[in-house]
């Protein structure tokens, strides 16, 4: 049920395009000619529509027109690779610090398994206090969104599932199972919506932790996400693979290749990605080149200070493609420079306030870049890890041999953030226990938090299915509700 | 587990799904399998053969007419790349062409067929047809919970041996499902056919699982649910997975059923264990790949081995004795007074625990000792970050144990200073085996330093209690020979025990730092020959019955937990219940054999139509249904079911055979038609799906790779009708590291390159391949150093050509390349491209040449079949 390579919606014989005479590629092709990535989901819709005759049986599929009025255009997501600890961010639980090294009490149960043996209470080593109008609790690890965002975030408190290693966790984040190879949100996001630059693919993933996108599962290979992996290690621009001209003067070899092509029949689908390649190789380097950035902006991102250089070239980079017209751009903070990424078994104070001050500044710095571009109000910004962290402490055996001054994994309630995109400012949704330890009140279930990133980008959850293996698939699976609470 | 669908819907939905099952015209997959007459040929000079009938039937009703013949140079390279994922050599062109003339093209083409079916690289491709299908990867899994999965090649090189030999397909399903129980049942089979069936069962046990799911439980229910969904698919094509939660709400498959199948899977053992730790256990089960009588002997010659150890032990006991009672307790006072005489040697011990290393690493205790160990044999390390008092020369011992001498490297602030270096056997794991080991001299800085042991690859550590670091002071060995002369005492004890004088008096397993007993040297050196003699053997995985095999009881809701009272007994199916009798299980079997034989029972109406469609759809690109894992209510309906049942009846009536099917589909003229005939506006079939032209398609990401490889000489075509010969053939795709490291230069790019061109590596089954056209291809083509180093190869082999002017070296890259000789005016551009690149770009002659080639690898008649 994939994409057929010959796309169904082009006009065969050789006068579609003539090619070779005012150079490679005649000026007379409009933009519709060329959709460019939301043609090719275009194409996919309507070769499933032709095979949905068939299998009468099919519930409605997804289709180009956004199902409701969307409130976002675009997404960005900043991912906190590793887990950020929700008590000591953005979930004040005084009682950590009161009830510091005693146990936690039997009301709070033990998960049926914890990744490792569960300690005493540890207090959050950090700064609490209130900050802006509404007077919000934060620790004092994001000092730069802390002042200038904390009235205008959306936080979610009550995010939960129950998978308690890294990569279960992150596949069910991103894909909505734990360990089964679907398409992520952003495959979904853009097989749903197609790309809004016909020179660029609508789904970057900027600095994956493997150095390459999530796979797209069943969804076809047209929806992947662009890899754009993170600078060497001495330092500098981010790297985007293949993107770099291989040799110079292509145009005379794209000519020489067409002129091969001639002589069998044009093949609409090869030639439009050839011509697409073609022009992002001219666009995309610019886009890449942050040198196109002002001083002041450079710097207000963190660009070229130690700490947040790598963070800020991120995020500055994903204003730059959101604002080319990519739909999804995730970037992940994922380093073991201050510890082991957001992981901290052990050295929590150290690790965290490290990895804080290397993000603070630069998303500080994209929340302010967009609403000044005037692009906040249609833009989504989501902020979290695949889980957070427990309450108590860990009796940790491992990397960093023994220590106990860290927190185990915790799925069962931890928060993430969101900005822009329609909604709601300064507003509080769903509470974790007195410990933060379990979600208690308006529970989210990360089929919830896609069900409503979806509906914010106009998507309704339910009829964005694609058939695969006998039945229609979902993003959401059978599950998920959106969270009309939060929207503005 | 609550699914939100309202209760309405689920009734009605298993209502319809068992009114289906009830009803005498059910759906069309589940009914009886007949073979159909093939319909009159109204064309008469057309058909080919009884295919052509069917397909001309449909043409003929929708008003359209087949496409002409292709031409032999097409077809030499369609069926070339169809059967055995290689292109043409120039000299099988050459051939061809020469045969085409003498023996005209109808001859040329059928001695073709047979020439390309006999093949060893038939078995290639169409074997990594059936490795999509039963999920295998070639090596170690980086995907999501995956552990790795290696010693999986035996299977892979089994389904590559029975395609070629033309096992039929009946005796292929069942040896995949059964074959250690006919192994067991036959044990008089030659033993190439013995190791064949014990391998061929790694279909049930190469699966990508999830070595972190932390419930031993539910890990257990979802290995049994990923072999099932995996086994329905492949061979009935329906999934049953559906029904482990509830009822299928389309096909036939009650939630009972789908456990009826858990008891059988569930009473097969793949894993060695299943513990609650997943560090501790959840290998897979494996058995060496050798003969009985080879592994007789290995195992013979292993327990000499032990029993020469535990006299090893025994003579280092005695030699402690006679040490002690000689030597140590006799002058045990002035072997005290001498160590105090010597200079003081500064130590610093540390517990071993307290270390940093990888998850892999962890602590046990053993004899209340807490020591560190490694759970499995991978890469990994363990290090310390000692605090020294002062720089200067120290050196580092460590009090550690294990049976086997394993071999490390050791690094200092991350520089390798000993590599290779095998720590002596101490004789076991235990308490008693611990004994202090030297690893040399080095320089080291106050304050901290960072010292790493590697283990070797895919090998162990010792266990490790403690390290220690002893500062050597100066002129120690003056100091030695004079207390060792005053006192009159053993240099080599007293050296030894001013570094450990806390292994005074030694233990038997420390003793051999004072002294080896030739007793001991001895054994060791007959210890030594033995293991020459019987190197360990290879291991491949395994699949038996568990001891005392079980029913299922049905999960509610597919929870792990919250299950019936009563256990589902094993059973097959019911869906084809009124064409095939089910089959009684034996009590003290698992039932696999029993599952396999009814799949494969000419009565069952889905094997044969799946496998057909699956020959299809190698051979056109798309099945005869489309869905070709999805026969059930929600797949695609059949475009032509009278042609797939007639393939279907002829494979059973052909005795199963596969290259019979294939001849009969690849000699068809359906198979040969044109792809280049035109689309007309007012053609009622723009998507080709009654075949009124070959249906032309993108190579998957294998032959595009292979053709690359293949065009810079770098596969030996190898002679037909013979075995295959691994060694020659080893650098195609397919044995390409596709997960995990790789060790090739470009192996990252080739990676790479699978990757985008549809090739999925996450080790699930897939039914067809994506073949989506994307921006990233082109990129590829343009800008990768892959193709361009192929290019160059390429390049410098078409210089070497000699006494050829440009024209004609331009024909034989075409030729070479795309299989056919390009017409006048593309000659023409050629060389406005060459001259470009020699006169424009001032590149060198090789150069300029590769970017032709370049050219001709990014061009549609390279990248698709046609």
């Amino acid at each position: 049920m994939s994409a057929s390579s010959s796309a169904p919606n082009y006009t065969p014989g050789k006068a579609a395009i003539e090619v070779g005479k005012n150079g490679l590629f005649p000026l007379s092709l409009s933009r519709r000619g060329f959709m460019g990535f939301s043609g090719l989901a275009l194409c996919d819709l309507l070769s499933r529509q032709e095979t949905k005759a068939a299998t009468p049986t099919s519930p409605a599929s997804g289709d180009l027109e956004p199902h409701f009025p969307a409130r976002a255009k675009r997404m960005i997501f900043i991912m906190l690779d590793g887990g950020i600890s929700q008590v000591d961010s953005y979930d004040y639980k005084p009682r950590l610090q009161a009830e510091h090294g005693q146990p936690l009490p039997a009301s709070i149960k033990s998960p049926k398994f914890t990744f490792a043996e569960r300690g005493h209470i540890i207090g959050s080593p950090f700064e609490w206090s209130q900050w802006g109008e509404t007077g919000s609790w934060a620790s004092d690890l994001f000092p730069k969104v802390n002042r200038g965002w904390l009235d205008k975030l959306c936080f979610i408190h009550s995010l939960h599932h129950e998978n308690e290693d890294h990569i279960t966790a992150m596949s069910m984040l991103n894909t909505g199972v734990p360990r089964e190879l679907r398409p992520s949100m952003g495959n979904w996001l853009l097989y749903g919506l197609g790309s809004d630059n016909s020179n660029l693919p609508g789904y970057v993933d900027l600095t994956p932790k493997d150095g390459k996108a999530f796979p797209t599962g069943f969804l076809p290979s047209s929806f992947a996400g662009a890899p754009i992996l993170k600078p060497s290690r001495r330092g500098g621009e981010l790297m985007w693979d293949n993107l770099a001209a291989g040799f110079s003067d292509q145009r005379a070899h794209l000519d020489f290749i067409q002129a091969i092509n001639e002589e069998s029949d044009p093949l609409m689908a090869e030639l439009r990605n050839r011509e697409l390649a073609f022009r992002m190789q001219n666009v995309a380097p610019e886009i890449m080149d942050l040198n196109q950035e002002s001083k002041a902006t450079k710097e207000l991102y963190g660009v070229g200070a130690d700490h947040t250089d790598e963070f800020g070239r991120t995020l500055l980079l994903a204003r730059r493609f959101a604002e080319a017209g990519v739909r999804f751009v995730t970037a992940t903070h994922s380093t073991s420079r201050y510890g082991n990424l957001w992981d901290q078994h052990a050295g929590l104070e150290k690790g965290h306030r490290g990895n804080a001050n290397a993000v603070d500044q630069p998303i500080a710095a994209l929340l302010h870049d967009l609403e000044s571009r005037g692009m906040l109000e249609d833009t989504l910004v989501l902020c979290g890890s695949e889980f957070g962290r427990t309450p108590s402490r860990e009796i940790f055996d491992g990397q960093m041999g023994r220590s106990d001054d860290g927190r185990d994994h915790n799925p069962h309630g931890f928060t993430m953030w969101m900005c822009g995109g329609g909604t709601k400012q300064g507003y509080h949704h769903g509470a974790t226990d007195d410990y933060g330890y379990y979600a208690i009140r308006d529970k989210v279930s990360i089929h919830d938090l896609h069900a409503t990133v979806l509906h914010l980008l106009g998507i309704d959850h339910k009829r964005l299915t694609f058939h695969h293996s006998g039945r229609d698939y979902r993003l959401t699976d059978v599950f998920g509700k959106v969270v009309n609470e939060i929207i503005a | 587990m609550h699914l939100p669908i309202p209760v309405m819907i689920l009734l009605l939905l298993t209502a319809s799904a068992a009114t289906i099952m009830g009803e005498e015209k059910s759906h069309w997959a589940f009914q009886l399998l007949r073979e159909p007459t093939p319909p009159p040929d109204t064309q008469g000079d057309w058909s080919m053969n009884s295919i052509d009938n069917f397909v001309l039937a449909d043409l003929v009703d929708a008003g359209l007419k087949p496409s002409p013949q292709a031409d032999p140079a097409t077809l030499l390279r369609r069926l070339s790349i169809d059967l055995t994922g290689l292109p043409p050599t120039l000299k099988e062109l050459e051939n061809f062409e020469s045969a085409v003339t003498e023996k005209g093209p109808d001859q040329a083409y059928l001695a073709l067929v047979e020439r390309l079916l006999g093949s060893p690289h038939y078995g290639e491709r169409w074997g990594r047809h059936w490795l999509d299908v039963s999920r295998y990867i070639q090596g170690k899994t980086k995907v999501a919970a995956v552990d790795r999965i290696d010693m999986a090649e035996p299977y892979r090189d089994y389904v590559v041996r029975a395609l070629n030999s033309n096992k039929p397909f009946d005796q292929f399903v069942v040896e995949q499902i059964a074959g250690d129980i006919l192994a067991e049942a036959e044990s008089k089979r030659l033993h190439a056919d013995q190791l064949d069936l014990l391998a061929a069962p790694g279909f049930l046990s190469i699966g990508p699982w999830f070595a972190d799911c932390a419930d031993p439980n539910t890990l257990r229910m979802d290995i049994i649910d990923e072999q099932i969904s995996t086994t329905t698919q492949a061979f009935l094509g329906l999934n049953f997975s559906c029904a482990r939660c509830h009822d299928h709400f389309f096909d036939p498959v009650p939630t009972r059923d789908y456990y009826a199948l858990a008891g059988i899977f569930g009473s097969t053992r793949i894993l060695k264990e299943n513990s609650s730790n997943w560090r501790d256990g959840r290998y897979r089960l494996t058995r060496p790949e050798a003969s009985q009588k080879k592994i007789r002997a290995f195992e013979a010659n292993e327990k000499l081995v032990d029993s020469l150890r535990r006299d090893r032990w025994k003579a280092l006991a005695t030699a402690r004795e006679d040490l002690l009672e000689r030597e140590l307790l006799q002058k045990d006072v002035d072997y005290r007074n001498a160590l105090k005489s010597l200079p003081p040697m500064p130590a610093v011990e540390i517990e071993a625990e307290d270390y940093q290393g990888q998850n892999n690493v962890r602590r046990v205790k053993v004899a209340g000792e807490t020591v560190v160990e490694t759970q499995r044999e991978r890469l990994q390390w363990v290090g310390w970050r000692p605090e020294l008092p002062e720089a200067g020369t120290y050196t580092i011992l460590l009090r550690c144990a294990a049976p086997e001498s394993y071999r490390i490297e050791l690094k200092i602030d991350g520089k390798s200073v000993l590599s290779e270096f095998s720590l002596p056997t101490s004789g076991g794991w235990e308490s008693r085996h611990f004994r202090w080991v030297s690893l040399g001299h080095y320089l080291l800085r106050s304050g901290k330093n960072d010292i790493r042991l590697w283990a070797d690859d895919h090998s162990y550590l010792p266990r490790i209690d403690k390290v220690r670091f002893v500062r050597t002071p100066p002129h120690r060995g003056k100091w030695l020979n004079e207390a060792s002369k005053k006192w009159g005492l053993r240099k080599e004890i007293l050296a030894q025990l001013q570094f450990v004088p806390q292994a005074w008096p030694p233990g038997i397993a420390d003793l051999e730092r004072f002294l080896v007993p030739e007793s001991v040297s001895r054994i060791d050196t007959e210890i030594a020959k033995r293991r020459a003699l019987h190197a360990p053997l290879p291991q491949m995985l395994a699949v038996t019955d568990v001891q005392g095999v079980r029913n299922e009881p049905i999960h509610i809701g597919g929870d792990t937990y919250n299950v019936e009272k009563k256990a589902v007994p094993r059973a097959v199916p019911s869906l084809a219940r009124h064409l095939v009798k089910s089959p009684v299980i034996p009590e003290h079997s698992s039932g696999r054999l029993q599952l396999a034989q009814w799949i494969v029972d000419p009565g069952n109406p889905l094997t044969a139509r799946v496998i057909a469609n699956r020959l299809w759809q190698g051979h056109f690109g798309t099945g005869i249904v489309a869905t070709s894992g999805d026969f059930g209510v929600q797949g695609a309906n059949p475009t032509n079911q009278p042609l797939l049942d007639f393939l279907a009846a002829k494979l059973i009536a052909m005795n199963w055979s596969l290259k019979d099917l294939h001849r009969l589909i690849v000699t068809s003229a359906t198979y040969r038609q044109s792809s280049s005939t035109a689309l007309t506006t007012n053609n009622p079939d723009p998507d080709n799906k009654l075949l009124w032209r070959y249906p032309r398609r993108r190579l998957e990401a294998e032959a595009l790779y292979d053709s690359m490889l293949s065009l810079a000489g770098k596969v030996p075509r190898q002679p037909s009708g013979h075995p295959l010969d691994n060694s020659k053939s080893k650098d195609r795709a397919m044995y390409i590291l596709t997960s995990g490291r790789s060790p090739m230069g470009m192996g990252i790019e080739i990676r790479k390159m699978l990757h985008l061109f549809g090739y999925d590596p996450s080790g699930v089954p897939v039914h067809k391949r994506d073949s989506s056209v994307n921006t990233s291809q082109s990129l590829f083509w343009l800008n990768n150093k892959l193709p361009r180093y192929y290019a160059s190869k390429i390049a410098e082999r078409l210089l070497a050509l000699p006494d050829l002017n440009d024209e004609q070296r331009v024909t034989v890259a075409f030729r070479m390349i795309l299989g056919h000789s390009p017409g006048p005016l593309l000659m023409e551009q050629t060389f406005t491209y060459l001259d470009h690149c020699r006169i424009v770009q001032d590149l060198g002659e090789t150069a300029s040449w590769a970017r032709v080639v370049l050219g001709l690898f990014s061009s549609d008649n390279f990248s698709y079949l046609k």
